[in-house]
This record gives C-alpha cells, structure tokens and sequence, in this order.
C-alpha cells in the first residue's frame, strides 16, 4: 500500500484549470518533487494534499485512509512555505514549538523535542532569537525545524530555497536531502528549478498547465523526455523537426523537415512509431561530438556548423554554432549548444572555426509528437 | 592588501569623514522647511489655547485679557461633587466600552475586508463604512432617536412581537449615548484595524492551521497578537474621541451628563468659564494619562513578545 496517493484531484478558479486529472502514489521515505514553470499548478497540489486547498475532485489518501475531509490542521503533513511564513511575534523556540503546542504535547517533552530539531538543522542554542534577527538561510532551516518537529507522515516542500542565493541553496539542499534520507520521511517538494529537482528527488513529476506531462526518475526524464516541453525544461536541448523515414529493430532514422539531414537514434516513448511520423530531434549539448571540418556528404548523425561564441563554464567548454544546413528551418537565429569535456583531447575550437558535429545513435532521442 | 581594497578603503574612510557628517547636517537643516508650517500651525491652534485654558482654570472669575490671582478652588470644587466625579467616571467608562464594542463590531469587518479576493465586495463594504459619514452626525443620530424612542421602531416591534410589555429604555440615558456612538466610530475602529490586519500574511494563518492550530486558536495566537498595533490604536482613538464627543451624547442622553455635556452646560447656560476649564483640563488629563499608559504597555508588549 502506498503510503500517500494522489487520486485524479481536479481544481478550477473560475475558468482557470489549476490542476488538471492529477494522480501520484508514493511509497514511504520517498522524495517525489512536482517541476514545472510557475502557475502549472504545483502549488496547488501540494495546498490540496496539506488540506489548504480543496479539490472539485479526486481523492487523497494518506496510509490508506482518505483524507479529504479533514481540515489541515487534522492531517499528518506538514508544508514548508516558499516564504517560510515563521511568525514574527514569536521567538525561534516557539516558532518550533507551535505545532507540538497545538498538538498539546506537554512542556517538558515540547522543549527537549523543539532542541533536538533545532540542533538537526544546526542553529541549536537560537531557540530564544527573535525571526527578524535571522538571516535567510537561518528562516529557512527554522521553517524546516517547524515541519520536522512535528514528525508528519508527510512533509511538503514548497520551493522551499528559492529565496536564497545560489551558494546557500547549493548547501541546503543537501543537507536537506541527507535529513531527509536519515529521517526516511515521505516528502513532496515542489520547484522551477530543474537542477534542484535532480538533486533532491527519487522521482519527479514534471507539470505545464496544470497537467501531468511526465513521471520518473531523474535519469528517466533527463534520458528519456517524453514531449518538447520536458526536454526543454529539463536541462539544455538542441531541438530539431523531423520525419521518420527508417523503422529498424530498436532504432529509428528521422530525417530532418528542412534539410534532409539523417539521424539515427532511440524513441523516448514505450510506444512504436511508424515511418512517416512526426518526431522532435533532441540532442543534448553534452552529448555531442566536435571535430575540426566539414563531414562528408550524405552521412548520418553529423552536422556542419560554424564556431559562434565559446563559453568557458568551469569545467566545461560551451560552443555555440550556427549550423550551416537549415534544419530549423527559416529561423537561423537559433544558436546549436555543444558542452565539451575533453579538452586535452583535442584543444580548443575558435571562433569561425568550421567543424564537423556529431552524435552517437544512442544520444539521439526521437520524440513522437 | 590589493590595490582595489585600499581604493575601497580610502573611499570608505572619505566617506565617514567628510561626506557623512555634512549630509546629517544637511538633513537636521531639511526638518525645519518640511515641519515648519505644521509647527507653527500647532502652536498657534493646540498649545497657546491650551495655555490660555490652563490659566483660565486656575482663576476665580473670568475677565478676557486678565490674569486674576490664581487659586485651586474649581478643581477643589470638581473633586468634592460628586457631581462630577460621577459624570467623569460615566465618560470613562463609556470610552472603554464603546472603544471595546467597535473593535469587537469592526474586527471580523476589518478581517473579511483585508481577505475578500473580490474586489466589488471590498468596495461595497467599504462604501458602507464611507457612506454614513457623508451625513451629518446630527441626522443620523436623529435617526436613532426615531428608532430608540419609546414609542420608535424597535420598542413598537418588541411590543409586536410581545417580548415585552411596555417599552425599554433606551435614549436619555447611558444606552442611548452608547448605541449612537458605537455606530458613529465604527468605521474608525474598521479602518484603524484593516491597516494592521492588511500587513498580516495569509500564509501566517495557513502556517498556523497547517501546524494544527484550530480556526479560533489562528485568531487568538496569530491575528490578535500581529494585529496588537491597530487594535491599541483603534482603541486609543476611539475612546479619545468617545470621552470628548458631544453631539450624540447631547441628543440620546437627555438628562444623562458625560463631561463634554457637562462643561457646555458651564460655558453655555452658567457661564462658569473658569469652572468649565478645569473640567476641561480634567478630560484631557485623564485622556493623556489612558493613551500614555496604553502606548507604553503596548511598546513593552511588543518587544517582550
């Protein structure tokens, strides 16, 4: 039995659809986070599982016993709001403490609890600071501190680091995840930020208008994205139109809509496709291949492009180039990412320089539209 | 030390040493233009007829333009009648109960206002607070003479119905002035408590019942606590302005004297200025002293919480 479920819930503001047929399940100590770009209705979800919100709708179900009647001051979740909303009249103790208060745990037991949970998110011995006197990493582990205190069976997250510098929210993040991995309590987080969704979750659900696009793990989604939208979202993409011309044992071949450039490579998707489907070429930047020249005509997966700009990233080098056969079509605006590695390989390529860019069959995601 | 933060550091040091004290001057020069006229328009207007009335009510007789040898006498005289001990006790009292009744009235107004998502209803509650005040005080406390009176709409309707027999009294006395001045300072009380619970966040209330407070424990733990300010503040300024009122008081009390009712009376039809002085300056001490009180405890409260 899953520990929470999620059972087509279905929320409308007036003529807005919030969330649309939404349906998860979730096994107990997993992270499951909910991505997508704001306003697709994560938010709402995590409100309705909390009991903040009610859905038109669907069911919740948390250790198998239905849960959409009672007020969320009855359910065994606990949120983490995006702005922590920590009460400034209180001290951090009693900030902490306040969900065991209204539990009626006594005292004694409510203090030696508020300074366990206080030294698990390392501000131990601030119980008697006043909020406003916290920095903005301080809130946010006091706000964490609030939620854990009260041990929920779930533990909702609502983008629980955006208002936090890049460095901070690097740090928290994973001492979050060891926390949460160490406590083995069942979490929803919802974000924007794809890369903190790959940090932190077992699984993701990735969301647009309200509806579920796509649901795995962060690898699946990364590897494997089932629409353009996933494959934009997540990570960077180079995305092409194309037709399947070649239906091989495993693999296909797509031809490009404008140039006729050839690629063979993999379906995202368990389902067949046929010759003659519309698919989006996807190739991911750190998945391509660059060597000086032009390749020879008519061969597969290579394309001829020109050096526009070079970005060093740190550990990586970024071209971006102009491919010089039209395969997106009338718009040459759109710059062709490759993310280089192996610099000691071949060196550097300069601007202008032409090269030859390619990519190996099993990188080369066809997705059906 | 690098190059960029010995610049940085002597930027710094030109900065506190020579630019900082003159913009402080600069900006102590800049108070006197701005509070200027509102200064001087205190001065004439509040403190000069205070002092002039200070003086009055330390005088045996009233001659305007004339200082005449000062004495205690009427303040002697207010506080061995028990008259007027009376009469200031009821205007105190009435202070607090309607300053309490309009904030107990207006703060689930106040609340549904701030929290409403449709903006027409927001701006219908607000024109019903509004509209009342585009009407004299004087018709709308007529208005309630017509309804209180003994045989007015509510006594006729109770009779009506047969709750009662006779007719309950309601004006020319404490109930008259009370009900009238409730509604009078309502939408003060209303607007006073909307400023402080608009700058409440609806996530602290969400917060709260996400960590298991109850509907009425949101209220008591959070609302009343973070909306301490505009509650000291509506109760400050409607007992201020209930303990000097005069018109309501006037029409719904009859013989019922509060102590603005009560220094017309001397100034009007006994023309015992000096007297009338001296329960002014009564008033206004004990109104001084209420708010100073309720402002301290309130400054404490807020930094012990």
């Amino acid at each position: 039995m899953p520990h929470l479920e999620v059972d087509g819930i279905r929320k409308t503001y007036g003529s807005v659809t919030a969330v649309e047929d939404m349906s998860f399940s979730l096994d107990e100590g997993d992270l499951l986070t909910l991505l997508g770009p704001s306003g697709c209705g994560k938010t709402t979800t995590l409100d309705i599982i909390a009991g903040l919100t009610r859905p038109d709708h669907g069911d919740i179900f948390i250790n198998g016993e239905r849960v959409n009647d009672l007020g969320p001051e009855n359910r065994d979740t606990v949120k983490v709001f995006q702005e922590y909303a920590l009460f400034p009249h209180m001290t951090v103790g009693r900030n902490v403490g306040f969900g065991l208060e209204m539990d009626g745990v006594a005292r004694d037991e409510r203090e030696s609890r508020v300074k366990e949970a206080l030294e698990m998110v390392q501000l131990g011995g601030l119980a008697d600071r006043k909020v406003d006197e916290l920095s903005g990493g301080q809130r946010q582990r006091v706000a964490t501190a609030r939620a854990l205190v009260k041990e929920p069976a779930v533990l909702l997250l609502d983008e629980p680091f955006s208002a936090l510098d890049l460095k901070l929210r690097e740090q928290l993040q994973v001492e979050l995840k060891k926390l949460q991995e160490e406590l083995g309590i069942t979490t929803i987080h919802v974000t924007h930020d794809q890369e903190e969704a790959m940090v932190l979750s077992d699984r993701i659900i990735v969301m647009n208008d309200g509806a579920k696009l796509q649901e795995g793990s962060p690898m699946d989604i990364y590897e494997s994205p089932g629409s353009e939208f996933v494959a934009n979202f997540i990570g960077k993409s180079n995305l092409f139109d194309g037709t399947i011309v070649e239906n091989g044992s495993g693999s296909y071949v797509a031809e490009s809509s404008y140039s006729g450039t050839r690629f063979r490579g993999v379906s995202t998707r368990e389902d067949s496709m046929a010759v003659g489907d519309d698919v989006t070429i996807c190739l991911r930047p750190e998945k391509c291949d660059m060597q000086p020249g032009t390749p020879e005509a008519g061969s597969e997966n290579a394309l001829s492009a020109t050096v526009d700009h070079k970005f060093l990233l740190g550990s990586v080098v970024q071209y971006r180039l102009s491919v010089d056969e039209p395969i997106y079509g009338d718009r040459a605006d759109i710059d062709f990412i490759v993310e280089d590695k192996n610099l000691a390989e071949h060196g550097e390529f300069d601007k202008g320089t032409a090269v030859s860019v390619g990519c190996r069959p099993e990188f080369v995601k066809l997705i059906k539209r | 030390m690098s190059i960029i933060e010995t610049g940085r550091q002597a930027r710094t040091d030109i900065y506190q040493r020579y630019v900082k004290p003159g913009l402080d001057q600069l900006s102590s020069f800049k108070t006197v233009p701005t509070l200027g006229p509102g200064l001087l328009f205190l001065i004439v207007f509040f403190f000069l007829p205070i002092v002039i009335l200070v003086s009055i009510s330390f005088q045996a007789e009233f001659v305007a333009g004339t200082v005449s040898e000062l004495t205690f006498g009427n303040y002697l005289k207010i506080v061995n009648d028990q008259y007027f001990i009376n009469t200031l006790i009821r205007t105190l009292l009435m202070g607090v109960a309607v300053a309490t009744t309009t904030l107990a009235i207006g703060y689930p107004v106040a609340y549904h206002i701030t929290r409403t998502e449709s903006g027409r209803r927001r701006v219908v509650f607000m024109l019903m607070i509004i509209v009342p005040y585009l009407t004299s005080v004087v018709v709308r406390t007529f208005g309630w003479l017509i309804i209180l009176l003994e045989n007015g709409f509510l006594n006729t309707f109770l009779r009506w119905t047969g709750l009662i027999n006779g007719a309950v009294k309601l004006v020319n006395n404490e109930w008259g002035i009370y009900i009238g001045l409730v509604h009078v300072f309502l939408p003060i009380a209303v607007i006073s408590l909307m400023t402080s619970l608009g700058k409440i966040e609806p996530e602290m209330e969400h917060a709260a019942r996400d960590l298991g407070a109850s509907r009425v424990r949101v209220v008591t733990r959070i609302l009343l606590p973070l909306s301490k300010r505009g509650l000291l503040g509506g109760f400050l300024l409607v007992f201020a302005l209930t303990i000097s009122s005069f018109t309501t008081p006037s029409i719904l009390g009859g013989n019922t004297e509060v102590m603005a009712t009560a220094i017309y009376t001397y100034v009007g039809y006994l023309t015992n200025f000096n007297l009338a002085a001296a329960l002014a300056m009564v008033l206004m001490g004990f109104a001084v002293t209420v708010i100073v009180i309720s402002n301290y405890l309130g400054q404490r409260r807020m930094e012990v919480v």
